[in-house]
């Protein structure tokens, strides 16, 4: 019989640059987290930018060196494909992210020329314009678009950014304060995706392990406490020192390497590592919590991931390694219930 | 605009001089940072003020994806 886990604690503490912080530490994460054995998975040769749930049974794909969007049911087939122009008009160069949109688009935001570009699934261009920002990352609900921003030397203000009716407006959602500009960069890379009920949720990547849910009109924003695996706890206030290293990575927290949404349950899954170290490297585990970031249960997984798509039909994950190799880790979500 | 690039400018020159001892693929992020700020520097104006953005950018995204592996 499992033991349940703990209730979380809930702390609140002080980061490195002086601001309260606050966060779930989920006690004994990595012994009482359910052990996962992923299975290789075939995607074709496919090289991962970003790893996406689209719907509850499909995911999509982009990969920037074959220049490619495509979409796969959660059987592992591809359901349509396009490929995007390296030149004019709807040109996208280091794409970042990108979301399906209705049925008909997608919506890509890009690192070259700081561009949002649409296209309709047959390539035709939609719309394109410069962004006054860096883009992170892109999610779509109904006809809206949400970008996540990079500050850099303190602009933009925000993290957020809405995309509506063909016009592009600020969500206050605050960036964290870092005194280095690359840090700053680093630290404030922020994955976002949409709940069931048309709130967003906005979760750093790197460094805090901090949370915005964005309400559906978009003018409130709350800071939400981010489980964490206690074993990290000891990284959280650490801040790096530029130049910054990968040698400094071990040292630091990475709360979210990748989020997913499972909108017919209500529930968010954060690939993130365990706090354990294992053959030299830190062990990926995989977070479940309701759209609240209430913890429910654990899985730690025998794959190095570092991309995520939550599968709920499956009740699986599909991730990716560095290397873009596939697996298909078998989730039970039945258990460790809170 | 201008304190950005001034701030750009300082975060080079912390690139140019890290330590020499520093990993391969950091290696390869600074030098394609430095390589990608080179060549915005045949631009001129705003074209070379976006050039520098898209290029911390790339780096910024490099070191993400080395401390992402680990």
């Amino acid at each position: 019989m499992r033991k349940s886990i703990l209730l979380p604690l809930l702390l609140t503490a002080c980061s490195g640059d002086g601001e309260e912080a606050t966060y779930h530490l989920v006690p004994d994460f990595a012994d009482r987290a359910t052990p996962v054995t992923c299975a290789p998975a075939d995607l074709g040769e496919v090289a991962i930018e970003e790893l996406r749930a689209a719907t509850d049974t499909s995911f999509v794909v982009l990969d920037a060196a074959q220049r490619r969007v495509t979409e796969f049911s959660d059987d592992l087939r591809a359901i349509w494909s396009l490929e995007y122009d390296e030149y004019g008009p709807a040109a996208v160069d280091r794409p970042v992210s990108a979301a399906l949109l209705a049925d008909s688009a997608v919506a890509i935001v890009a690192r070259g020329g700081l561009k949002l570009v649409i296209l309709g699934r047959d390539g035709r261009l939609i719309h394109a314009e410069r962004l006054e920002f860096v883009p992170h990352a892109v999610a779509a609900t109904g006809d809206e678009l949400l970008i996540t921003a990079v500050p850099m030397g303190g602009s933009p203000g925000s993290l957020l950014f809405r995309f509506s009716g063909g016009a592009m407006e600020e969500v206050a959602v605050p960036p964290r304060e870092y005194a280095d500009m690359l840090v700053g960069a680093l630290g404030n890379q922020a994955a976002v995706e949409t709940l069931a009920d048309g709130d967003a949720l906005v979760v750093h990547r790197l460094l805090a392990p901090r949370a915005f849910r964005v309400a559906a009109d978009r003018a409130t924003v709350a800071s939400v406490p981010l489980p964490t695996p206690d074993a990290t706890a000891e990284r959280i206030p650490f801040v790096p020192r530029a130049p910054v290293t990968a040698a400094q990575s071990g040292d630091m927290l990475v709360p979210a390497l990748a989020v997913s949404v499972d909108r017919s349950r209500d529930e968010v899954y954060l690939l993130t590592r365990s706090g354990r170290e294992v053959d030299g490297r830190w062990q990926r585990a995989i977070l479940r919590a309701d759209d609240h970031l209430g913890f429910l249960s654990a899985y730690t997984l025998d794959a190095m991931a570092v991309h995520m798509a939550i599968l709920p039909r499956r009740r699986a994950a599909l991730v990716g390694d560095a290397l873009d190799r596939i697996y298909l880790c078998r989730l039970d979500a039945d258990t460790h219930a809170e | 605009m201008r304190k950005l690039i001034a701030v750009l400018t300082l975060a080079v020159a912390t690139v140019a001089l890290a330590p020499r001892s520093v990993a391969a693929q950091e290696a390869d992020c600074t030098k394609n940072y430095v390589s990608c700020l080179n060549d915005s520097y045949q631009l001129s104006g705003w074209l070379q003020t976006l050039a520098d953005l898209e290029c911390f950018a790339e780096y910024t995204g490099c070191v993400t994806r080395e401390i992402m592996k680990a």
